[in-house]
């Protein structure tokens, strides 16, 4: 699965750390989310998407083969 | 660098495990002096066996503790790949040596190994987790 986390974070200008806190996980949640090598959880992506403002599908897609 | 993930849940943990194995250490001690000195009786001799198994059994129930306390899901994921891999590591390790004791006669896994390739192989895992999670650190 592919996400934009990366470039959400930059634009809310956050760090992982920052983003870690509001989503109440670690940083190391925080990176390997972003980096692909986590899927988050259907609760995890509801609060991921509830702290950018946006549709879990606004942030998350799959992969395109 | 290493990313710093110790949640709360995972420090309670580690400090619970440190105890256990302070308890151990006590615990194996004690058993020895026992059963050198007061180990004639079949009863006794059952008893202090039985005893230093108490803490490792306890760091194993802590260990499924830890992993409903544990909020963080990356975390758990992370405890319960390593618990994958020590018992792969363990069960695979225990049928190539029954095959061995069966067909070929040899020796069975010395007194203690099973719960060494468990935490050798967790331990394995962890150290590949930590490899990984430092590649990807820098933000």
């Amino acid at each position: 699965m592919n996400n934009r986390l990366k470039a959400l974070r930059a634009e809310l200008g956050l760090s992982q750390q920052e983003l870690a806190a509001r989503l109440e996980v670690s940083r190391q949640s925080v990176n390997a989310i972003e980096t692909g090598r986590y899927d988050p959880s259907l609760p995890l992506a509801f609060r991921i998407a509830k702290v950018f403002g946006k549709a879990i599908e606004e942030i998350f897609e799959e992969d395109s083969k | 660098m290493f990313c710093s993930g110790a949640s709360a849940a995972k420090k309670r943990y580690e400090r619970d495990v440190l105890r256990f194995m302070a308890a151990y250490v006590v615990v194996i001690l004690c058993s020895a002096w026992f059963v050198k000195h007061d180990g004639h009786e079949r009863f006794y001799l059952y008893f202090w066996s039985v005893i230093p198994a108490i803490p490792i059994l306890g760091v194993l129930v802590r260990m499924g503790q830890y992993l409903q306390e544990e909020k963080d899901e990356y975390q758990r994921w992370l405890v319960m790949q390593a618990i994958l891999v020590g018992t792969a590591l363990l069960l695979g390790t225990v049928v190539v040596n029954d095959f061995l004791r069966a067909f070929a006669n040899a020796a069975g896994l010395p007194p203690f190994a099973g719960f060494m390739i468990f935490c050798m192989g967790m331990a394995v895992m962890q150290v590949v987790q930590r490899l990984r999670n430092r590649v990807s650190a820098d933000e």
